[in-house]
């Protein structure tokens, strides 16, 4: 094992291979720090490269260190205007943009990238760790387990649900019966669909949350007049300041990376979901809910953690069995065969050392990413000072970008739309929207999971061990939860 | 003949009409393409394998179409292909500049009379089939046996469980045939988010097998699964074949069209076995200058022969059966379409599961 990973590293570090991380690695931070370039249309857009590239890890270089630098770089667009970088990155959202409200950008930022990138070599080190365990583990979790994991991502909605239970809980339902849209997986039926193609895949979580969070804030910046912070209260020093915070919070980035690592080990979750349970657990586990989505720095290590540690998640089954965690995993697992790899078996075993390359592209990587946005961030963090009028028409553009980047589909421009309308009465009203967006995250999944439990084991997978165990904890978490806010009467 | 002013308007415009066609005497002075671009939409999102087949394609397409066109790769994804379909047939200007590779069920859906297919699939262009597929029903050894006698015999006393992605999708469609031809019981598990998630299903035992498991794919994801294949411990075996005739390698394994007890039966067998053989077509929109299609079909014969071409299309392993001509795909899908009535008939029930 020690003999491969330093075969790893050093074809990684040899010419041209580094070179490819370059290039790919800048490649990644344009397409990541723009709003509506889509990663994955780009990722798939390079992926021929890789037959002139022929060499296995000079092709891992160019491709894996773009995609990981872009799940990095995705977060920044989020903290400093409102608008995800990627679908996947709306959650930060949350809590780092009321920071850059209050003019605190470039603590936002610094705590971003710095918990993304201990958390993307957390991601790293748990991937090369899980490799003797590797196929057992994914194996291990059927549908049952992944049903009750989606059931325990649903209770978050009530952690999520802060300022009023009962808004936040109907939401979340809101939220999972939107979930619904589209074709029912057993006979085929079309649920919502109302009469157009468009809506038979599901609602896109891009436009959704693009809408849902960056229309509101751009309206709310048209009114406001001024610039998108609102006082200047920091200087650059801010930036230490989030890279400090990282440390002062260390376990709940390495807890919230660890949520990432698992989420992105589950093949077929997406990457959205990660986020938004990093998010619910930061949530969770502090002793001062309230502070949440008004600018609490933790709201920002969570999901900034989850970002980057899901990838060496998501390589687990990739690697193990060939199975894509996401589209992401999926456009290189193209590059694995066109390079003359096998994922499978061979992989943990004649080509350990071309695992264990590709966990040293993700510590490279993200090192690099992390260094390079530092560097810029004292320039992004002017932005947030300019006239607000100036800088609409830019941000507009981004969001139906962004929105557009999903489907190529005029009407994800709509659906962003009609998103921002209920985002911006959601904010009007105090109707917090991210159980709304985890509902619709989960939604699906929890669907999708009991379906396949209930054609697999009929009703005798309620009785797997496993499951009995998280229903245990379930109901004990729920129960103490109620109590709790029952006996602080914040129902 | 008497020249009427009116005669000499309409040859006046017929004129200029030709002339400012694609395809035009003018045109063709200098090649059609030369300086233009071909966007190709393909049906399925980014990382499908039709999208790294068609990507592969236009990496090599360009070299072999007069002129040297660039050309663009875009997804559109959706309703499985349908709103690739219906984009092309209704929006996409036939000029030759809008091409497209959609995954097999053109024809199927029209002849089903899919509600939301708004295409006859005959009036397509169709420009040629990237490769045929010979697809399969596989199972794990220890629950199905060797082969489909074992499955058979193996099923009347555990119910065997069919991992599918959705009740309606071609996978489905062969096992539900299956089932209706040899009395195999079966049941399905439904919601997989694709044939991966399916295999590795059946690795964690929560389904014992699946259909449309593609031949080509398995010599190169699933070699250690077959013992055919070189595995000294294999996990399957195959029990059926979607062929329409006997695959070189699987001469051991029946056709489903040889299972099928009535001509009835056999006419629906053989559409779907028709829809697997056109698994990766690439079309142009109705309309398209006879000469522009031509020039298409022309370019792709040459490319998918091309040994650039075919060297990289064997490092992915997609050198799978072969590719067919576009006057052959058009052949194909007219049988597809004008199949008896009550098989078409049959085919709705069998896919729509009603």
């Amino acid at each position: 094992m020690i003999e491969s990973a330093t075969s790893g590293l050093l074809q990684v570090l040899s010419w041209p291979a580094f070179g490819f991380l370059l290039l790919g690695g800048a490649i990644g931070f344009v397409v990541g720090i723009l709003p509506g370039l889509g990663g994955l249309t780009t990722l798939a857009l390079m992926l021929p490269f890789a037959y002139t590239i022929q060499e296995p890890i000079a092709a891992f270089c160019f491709l894996l260190g773009m995609h990981a630098i872009t799940g990095t770089t995705g977060d920044i667009t989020s903290i400093l205007f409102g608008i995800p970088g990627e679908g996947t990155s709306a959650a930060t959202i949350m809590d780092g943009y009321p920071m850059t409200k209050k003019g605190q950008a470039g603590r936002a930022l610094g705590a971003a990238l710095t918990s993304s990138l201990v958390a993307g070599l957390e991601g790293a080190i748990i991937l090369a760790i899980s490799i003797p365990i590797m196929r057992p583990l994914v194996l291990f979790f059927g549908a049952p387990e992944l049903f009750m994991l989606t059931i325990l991502g649903i209770t978050f909605l009530a952690t999520l649900s802060s300022a009023s239970l009962s808004k936040g809980v109907l939401a979340g339902g809101i939220g999972l019966a939107i979930s619904a849209v589209g074709i029912e997986d057993h006979t085929g039926t079309l649920r919502y669909t109302m009469g157009t193609i468009y809506l038979w895949e599901g609602l896109s979580l891009a436009p959704v949350v693009v809408g849902l969070f960056a229309i509101p804030e751009i309206v709310d910046l048209a009114v406001r007049g001024s610039s998108i912070a609102e006082s200047k209260v920091e200087r650059i020093s801010g930036v230490l300041e989030g890279v400090r915070d990282t440390f002062r919070h260390f376990w709940l980035t390495m807890r919230c990376g660890m949520i990432g690592v698992m989420v992105g080990a589950v093949p077929g979750v997406g990457g959205g979901v990660s986020q938004w349970m990093a998010y619910a657990h930061a949530v969770q586990s502090s002793k001062d809910k309230k502070r949440f989505g008004t600018g609490a720095v933790e709201g920002v290590l969570g999901p900034g953690a989850a970002n980057n540690s899901k990838e060496g998640g998501n390589l687990i089954p990739t690697v193990a069995f060939g199975v894509p965690g996401t589209t992401g995993m999926a456009i290189l697992l193209g590059a694995f065969l066109i390079v003359g790899l096998t994922p499978g078996p061979d992989m943990l075993t004649k080509h350990l050392d071309v695992t264990l390359a590709m966990v040293w592209i993700l510590v490279i990587s993200n090192i690099l990413a992390a260094g390079v946005a530092f560097l810029f961030l004292s320039q992004l963090v002017k932005l947030t000072f300019v006239r607000g009028n100036l800088l609409i028409p830019f941000l507009v553009v981004f969001v139906f970008l962004g929105a557009f980047s999903a489907n190529n589909h005029f009407a994800d421009i709509v659906v962003a739309c009609v998103f921002g309308v209920l985002g911006y009465f959601m904010v009007l009203f105090g109707w917090p929207r991210a159980p709304f967006v985890l509902g619709l995250v989960l939604g699906r999944l929890a669907e999708r999971y009991l379906g396949i439990s209930l054609g697999a084991y009929g009703t005798a997978w309620l009785l797997h061990p496993p499951v009995l165990v998280m229903i245990v904890i379930l109901l004990g978490s729920v129960s103490y939860s109620v109590y709790k806010r029952m006996s602080t009467g914040s129902v | 003949m008497k020249w009427t002013s009116k005669t000499l308007m309409f040859a006046a415009a017929v004129w200029m009409l030709q002339g400012s066609m694609p395809g035009s005497a003018e045109a063709q002075a200098k090649p059609y393409y030369e300086g233009k671009t071909i966007l190709v939409i393909v049906g399925s999102g980014p990382g499908a394998g039709n999208d790294i087949r068609t990507r592969l394609f236009a990496r090599h397409a360009a070299r072999h179409i007069p002129g040297k066109p660039q050309l663009v790769v875009q997804n559109r994804s959706g309703g499985g292909g349908l709103r690739a379909r219906n984009y092309l047939y209704n929006i996409a200007k036939p000029d030759g500049l809008t091409i497209a590779e959609i995954i097999r069920g053109t024809g199927l859906q029209d002849a089903i009379d899919e509600p939301a297919a708004r295409f006859k699939a005959d009036k397509f262009n169709w420009i040629g089939n990237l490769t045929t597929a010979t697809a399969t029903c596989v199972g794990r050894i220890d629950r199905v046996g060797a082969n489909l006698e074992d499955a058979i015999e193996r099923s009347r006393k555990t119910q065997l469980r069919e991992g599918e992605t959705s009740g309606n999708s071609t996978g489905a469609a062969i096992g539900k045939m299956l089932q209706r031809f040899t009395g195999i019981n079966t049941r399905l598990v439904v919601g997989y988010q694709g044939g991966a998630p399916i295999d590795l299903a059946m690795e964690k035992g929560e389904v014992d097998m699946r259909c449309g498991f593609v031949w080509s794919s398995a010599k190169t994801r699933k070699k250690h699964w077959f013992k055919r294949l070189g595995s000294e411990k294999p996990f399957a075996s195959l029990l059926i074949q979607v062929a329409t005739k006997r695959h070189p390698e699987l001469s051991d394994v029946p056709t489903l069209i040889e299972l099928a007890p009535d001509q009835e039966s056999k006419d629906v067998a053989e559409m779907l076995t028709l829809t697997y053989r056109n698994a990766y077509p690439m079309l142009a929109p109705p309309g398209t200058p006879e000469n522009i299609v031509k020039i298409l079909r022309d370019a792709f014969w040459a490319t998918v022969h091309d040994p650039q071409y075919l060297a990289d299309a064997k490092k992915i392993g997609y050198l799978d059966d072969e590719p067919l001509k576009g006057e052959d795909v058009q052949k194909l899908i007219g049988k597809i379409v004008s199949s008896p009535e009550k098989s078409r008939k049959l085919m709705a029930r069998i896919v729509s599961g009603k």
